[in-house]
């Protein structure tokens, strides 16, 4: 049995070792281009807000509504076709966002959307439409 | 007629042309084996000379595309240079060779982000260390850095670095490194090449094994 000295050493050393990142969250480079399917990605992103919600126990109107409310039909713009990764990405910048900066993203007045998370800019569709 | 005067320093500076030949003679003289094998000493390489090095770090790094959009955007798109996070090095290194020309070994880092999403990159690659003064040590290395979660990738490492030795042991470390990492595919392109150029610095720990 570890003693808990020990216990609290594997702990102090598990957390650093899996405290984050150097390059980002680029992907493998033999991961393929792939569509994200918007009905997969709102199902994963509505769990993950509702959790991070709770973990940070929040209780205002936008987390009610993310952990209450059913889906609505989910889709992306018509001019905007994001990757699988570009889903992943934002998923896991969701999940490793502090309570402070998710507080951000769920305010009720004037909420903020994480750069992983703008698949496709307005500025860069006008672009794209030019 | 000459005056005894002028001859006599004639005499003179003739005697002490003599004196000095008859040293130049002396010196020429055949070393002996001793002399040969004390000079065989002090003129050979100072081969057999290694140093360890041990290094924490702190560093932080630009992207030079970031097709995935990830923080820290410092421009309006995602071709603007983008920030990594804050990360920990850590490093354990050695080098061995001629102590007075360049040495060679290897060098092992793990990198750990200090924010965002959970990430580390260990990196092995070949050293070369050069000592130009007592005081300042000069090293380029050049190898693989494999990034773990969340998802694996492998791409190339050089760093350029100067060590300011302020005791024999310990000194402080500055370091340049430039990474190339090919992330998913794009609709665009097969391979998002994604360029970094981090600055680190912090402390070192350099234990010498004299030859």
């Amino acid at each position: 049995m570890i003693h808990a000295r020990h216990r609290l050493w594997v702990a102090l050393v598990a957390v650093y070792v899996l405290m984050a990142p150097v390059a980002g969250d680029i992907g493998s480079c033999g991961q393929k281009a792939e569509e994200l399917d918007a009905l997969k990605f709102f199902e994963a992103k509505q769990f993950a807000e509702c959790n991070r919600c709770i973990d940070c126990g929040f209780t205002n109107a936008t987390c009610v509504t993310i952990c209450q409310e059913p889906l609505a039909e989910p889709s992306f713009d018509p001019d905007c076709f994001p990757l699988a990764h570009d889903g992943e990405v934002c998923i896991n910048a969701l999940e490793a966002a502090s309570c402070d900066e998710f507080a951000q993203f769920v305010d009720d007045v004037a909420p903020t959307i994480p750069t992983e998370c703008n698949f496709c800019p307005e500025d860069r569709r006008d672009e794209v439409t030019e | 007629m000459r005056s005894p005067v002028g001859l006599g320093l004639v005499v003179l500076l003739l005697t002490g042309q003599a004196s000095a030949d008859e040293d130049e003679l002396l010196m020429e003289e055949a070393p002996t084996t001793e002399d040969l094998d004390d000079y065989a000493q002090l003129s050979r390489p100072r081969e057999g000379f290694g140093r360890v090095l041990v290094h924490s770090h702190f560093g932080r790094g630009l992207r030079f595309n970031n097709p995935f959009r990830l923080e820290r955007q410092l421009g309006d798109t995602e071709k603007s240079l983008s920030a990594t996070a804050v990360y920990h090095d850590v490093g354990l290194a050695f080098a061995i060779g001629d102590a007075d020309l360049v040495q060679h070994g290897a060098s092992l880092r793990l990198s750990i982000g200090l924010d965002g999403v959970p990430q580390q990159a260990f990196s092995l690659s070949y050293l070369a260390t050069w000592q130009p003064d007592p005081a300042w040590l000069t090293y380029g290395r050049l190898g693989l850095s494999v990034l773990t979660v969340p998802d694996a990738n492998l791409g190339g490492e050089l760093g350029l670095g100067g060590i300011f030795l302020f005791t024999g042991a310990f000194g402080l470390n500055l370091e340049l490194v430039g990474n190339l990492f090919y992330g998913a595919a794009s609709f665009e392109s097969e391979l998002s090449a994604v360029p970094i150029v981090s600055l680190q610095g912090g402390l070192v720990f350099n234990y010498e094994v004299l030859p």
